[in-house]
């Protein structure tokens, strides 16, 4: 990860765009997925 | 190149040669591809002016992602291609108990990818940033969390939003809770001021990503942390769709 970030670590993944009022066919295409990720600046 | 050639160019030494055989009508040929090792020196100054507000594309851009945001603020119920409000908030995790008492005007223009929060709340007396703050759903969890002896400080670029985000604080009477203009790349905050910084579906909207992290490394304290929702693809994006601006916005 960019920036000198340390313990960069991805906790959950899932399509958050399903059941969007307006679907568009790029987020199944490019499977696009909402993501929380975690790092921390060094000591 | 033929054998012959190769052999009267004189290549330096350690040159990468890539030798193949071509068959012709004439005969079969000893053939050899010199693959000339390529040095590209990047400008990164000249990178990070092309995402500067002067430059034009970006503006456009920018102005475009705060008009559909504005249209979130202003009307949340109208649909998009991203859910919002109690869906949302459903849907990314968000516990019951961190909702209660904030406003319905900001719950419903929730528009977040993820839960930052899920990674671990702040504690109390904490300096808290949150990154494209929206409406301020998550700076107030947060500010609620952190306690008058912390802060929590919103920022976002969409005057709608803050407006909408500064009405749900003055509902709330949050002392440690703010909202400022600005953008990802240049956060209004001083060096070294963030215990955490969250942002919600936000970064993946920025022209300049690596910049951003630069700027959440400089807020930030030694030892502060990030907790970040936003989104990935599983395949790269092509350059036409990244030039596609409706790509970037809807």
């Amino acid at each position: 990860m960019a920036a000198g970030f340390e313990g960069f670590e991805i906790t959950w993944r899932k399509n958050v765009f399903d059941g969007a009022a307006l679907p568009r066919k790029e987020v199944t295409h490019f499977g696009t997925r909402g993501v929380n990720f975690r790092a921390k600046k060094p000591d | 190149m033929t054998e012959a050639a190769y052999r009267d160019l004189q290549l330096p030494e350690g040159s990468a040669v890539r030798e193949g055989v071509e068959e012709t009508d004439t005969g079969v040929f000893k053939t050899f591809v010199f693959l000339p090792e390529v040095h590209v020196e990047y400008d990164r100054e000249a990178i990070r002016a092309r995402f500067s507000n002067d430059n034009a594309a970006v503006k456009i851009l920018r102005d475009e992602i705060s008009r559909e945001y504005t249209e979130v603020a202003t009307v949340p119920a109208r649909g998009y291609h991203f859910n919002t409000g109690r869906a949302a908030l459903a849907m990314n995790g968000y516990q019951q108990d961190w909702l209660e008492g904030i406003p319905e005007s900001v719950i419903v223009s929730f528009s977040g990818m993820g839960n930052p929060f899920a990674m671990g709340m702040p504690v109390d007396g904490e300096y808290v940033v949150d990154i494209g703050s929206v409406a301020g759903l998550d700076a107030t969890i947060a500010a609620r969390v952190v306690g008058p002896a912390g802060h929590a400080v919103g920022v976002d670029m969409t005057q709608a939003m803050l407006d909408k985000a500064d009405a749900g604080k003055a509902e709330m009477g949050l002392d440690q809770l703010e909202f400022r203009h600005g953008f990802a790349e240049s956060l209004p905050v001083s060096n070294g001021w963030a215990d955490l910084v969250i942002s919600n579906g936000v970064v993946n909207l920025s022209p300049d990503k690596d910049r951003v992290f630069k700027e959440i490394f400089r807020v930030l304290r030694p030892g502060g942390r990030i907790q970040i929702a936003d989104i990935t693809v599983d395949k790269e994006i092509p350059e036409g769709a990244k030039r596609d601006i409706d790509l970037w916005t809807n």
